[in-house]
């Protein structure tokens, strides 16, 4: 009896990983390179981590297909990337990639979760529930604060909704994502909002300008 | 024959899932649970680690502190005696620590609703500086370099140890915290009447509390304005200042009134000592208040001999069979095998 189980079991594994699956490669990296912005003021980036989950391709006629429902934590300090190996169905055409930049409602509200999702990553906030979906910490002589440091934990999953939803062409097989931080940079006001550590409007807005900061490349 | 075999079956069968069944004494007439035990089945083994964990001073920063120092079983788990808990070095916090009982029927945690899960609820007094003053990561590498705790995670949770194998060891101990045995409890259970004056108390209970301290957890787990001016040494405005909502400002849980003789000093910042004083603040509300909750604004009318019989009835919650439970206290078995091991 044991023995059909392990026989069943296996296979459906193999028809999940083996047959019409290919290998799809999703690259996270951050950058500066377009324009010497940080550097022209002197902005210095000491970390950089958030987080992307559901992780979607859309079809030509509009449909789209998971090609991943976790949360991944991507730590990106300056010119490092991050690899996620995923898989997607093969014989799909697809022209965008969809992924939420942020953990979503129901994973916030779903107790203690393990992997990228543990609060030891320092990304979870204990003192009022939920995850901090994006963390940039640096210094700009602009920042009024002390060592002129700036702080932004932006995070939120009720009453302000802080995780949001990017669509990005896809421009070649292997995926290549890049946040170019002198976009993030250029928005920001440092001399007003040094500090952010809990939701609030300027939160969602600084999280919607960073969204618009991801660009595909090849 | 057939019978036999049926009969045979069914005792195999209860004592199969009884080998791994944890009885929790929970009555029919309780609402079913807000915690999902299907993503935490409950085992001996892990709640005995949870509760060794409760106990252990570890998860503070000093080692001095542990959930129970504000959390003492004799008390329901409440911090009698304390308007606001101290934690390490002194440091005084900002609330009453709440009593622990029936958590699994809780939609959310702390004053302010803060915390969404009872899984998570340990990380906030272990970052708290008031409180644990540790950090998340601290106490994973403390318990990890403990090779007691080593064993026992790697025993009870096949891995080493994680924040979400401690959370959750920590979430079954809270679970089996269930009060139901209140002379309340017999009472609607058939076993017992009430007297006359715990009749009539019962009877204006219903009708000027069960709004909001409703029957038989006696909360809705929601949260309002009582109409208690804030105190301006803390200014606290509750749930306010985590949603950002205006309605939400100076909301607070409404707490479950199981255990009162315990739980003492009341409301959110411990600022009334009696009873007789909370009630005395209900009857003395200004209904005129625009924020005050729904249920308050009409003025409740008490007669002094009916705020005697309002108490009587109160005292029925009290759970003497929880505050006695002796799986509820300090785990010296655990502690002891603990000894002989390392030794």
């Amino acid at each position: 009896m044991l023995k059909n189980y392990f026989f069943l079991l296996f296979i459906f594994c193999s028809s999940q990983h083996g047959i019409g699956q290919k290998n799809i490669v999703v690259t996270f990296s951050s950058s500066d390179s377009n324009t010497t912005l940080l550097k022209q003021k002197n902005i210095e980036i000491t970390k950089l981590i958030y987080y992307i989950s559901n992780i979607e391709l859309l079809q030509e006629d509009n449909k789209s297909v998971y090609i991943s429902k976790q949360s991944y934590l991507i730590d990106n300090a300056i010119n490092e990337e991050t690899v996620l190996g995923l898989s997607v169905q093969e014989g799909l055409s697809y022209s965008h990639i969809r992924f939420q930049l942020g953990v979503d409602s129901l994973t916030n509200v779903g107790g203690a979760l393990g992997g990228d999702l543990d609060p030891i990553h320092g990304m979870y906030w204990t003192w009022q529930n939920g995850y901090i979906n994006f963390k940039l910490e640096g210094s700009s002589p602009l920042c009024p604060s002390r060592n002129h440091k700036f702080t932004y934990h932006l995070g939120g999953y009720q009453g302000i909704h802080s995780s949001i939803t990017v669509v990005l062409p896809i421009l070649n097989d292997d995926i290549h994502i890049v946040l170019y931080l002198d976009q993030v940079c250029k928005k920001i006001n440092f001399v007003e909002n040094h500090s952010i550590m809990s939701p609030s409007i300027i939160s969602k807005m600084m999280m919607e300008s960073v969204g618009k900061s991801f660009k595909s490349v090849l | 024959m057939k019978k036999a075999f049926i009969i045979l079956f069914c005792i195999v069968f209860y004592s199969f899932c009884l080998s791994d069944l944890i009885n929790l004494d929970i009555p029919d007439y309780f609402p079913e649970m807000t915690y999902d035990l299907s993503k935490n089945e409950l085992n001996d083994a892990k709640i005995q680690l949870g509760r060794k964990l409760f106990y252990d001073p570890i998860l503070s920063k000093d080692n001095t502190i542990s959930c129970a120092s504000c959390h003492t079983s004799y008390n329901a788990f409440a911090h009698t005696d304390h308007d606001l808990s101290h934690g390490i070095n002194d440091a005084i916090g900002l609330r009453n620590a709440p009593p622990l009982f029936n958590l699994a029927w809780s939609k959310s945690f702390n004053w302010d609703g803060a915390i969404n899960h009872l899984d998570m609820q340990a990380l906030a007094p272990i970052n708290d500086v008031n409180e644990m003053g540790e950090s998340t990561v601290g106490v994973i590498n403390k318990l990890n370099a403990d090779e007691n705790y080593r064993q026992l995670f790697k025993q009870v949770w096949k891995d080493t140890v994680t924040t979400e194998y401690m959370l959750k060891s920590l979430s079954q101990f809270l679970v089996t915290l269930v009060s139901s045995q209140s002379k309340y409890d017999a009472m609607i259970e058939g076993q017992l009447s009430y007297n006359v004056q715990e009749q009539n108390g019962y009877q204006l209970f219903k009708k000027h509390c069960n709004d909001c301290h409703t029957e038989p957890l006696f909360t809705t787990g929601g949260f309002a304005y009582n109409g208690l001016p804030i105190d301006s040494t803390l200014n606290d405005f509750g749930k306010g200042a985590i949603t950002l909502i205006k309605q939400d400002s100076l909301k607070f849980k409404i707490p479950s009134l199981r255990n009162l003789s315990f739980t003492y000093p009341y409301m959110h910042d411990g600022r009334f000592q009696k009873l007789r004083q909370v009630i005395d603040h209900y009857t003395a509300i200004d209904t005129k208040i625009e924020a005050l909750s729904e249920p308050l604004k009409k003025q409740i009318v008490l007669t002094s001999n009916e705020k005697v019989d309002l108490v009587a009835f109160l005292l029925t919650l009290d759970d003497h069979e929880f505050t006695k439970n002796k799986n509820h206290q300090y785990p010296r078995e655990i502690l002891n095998s603990n000894l002989k091991q390392t030794n």
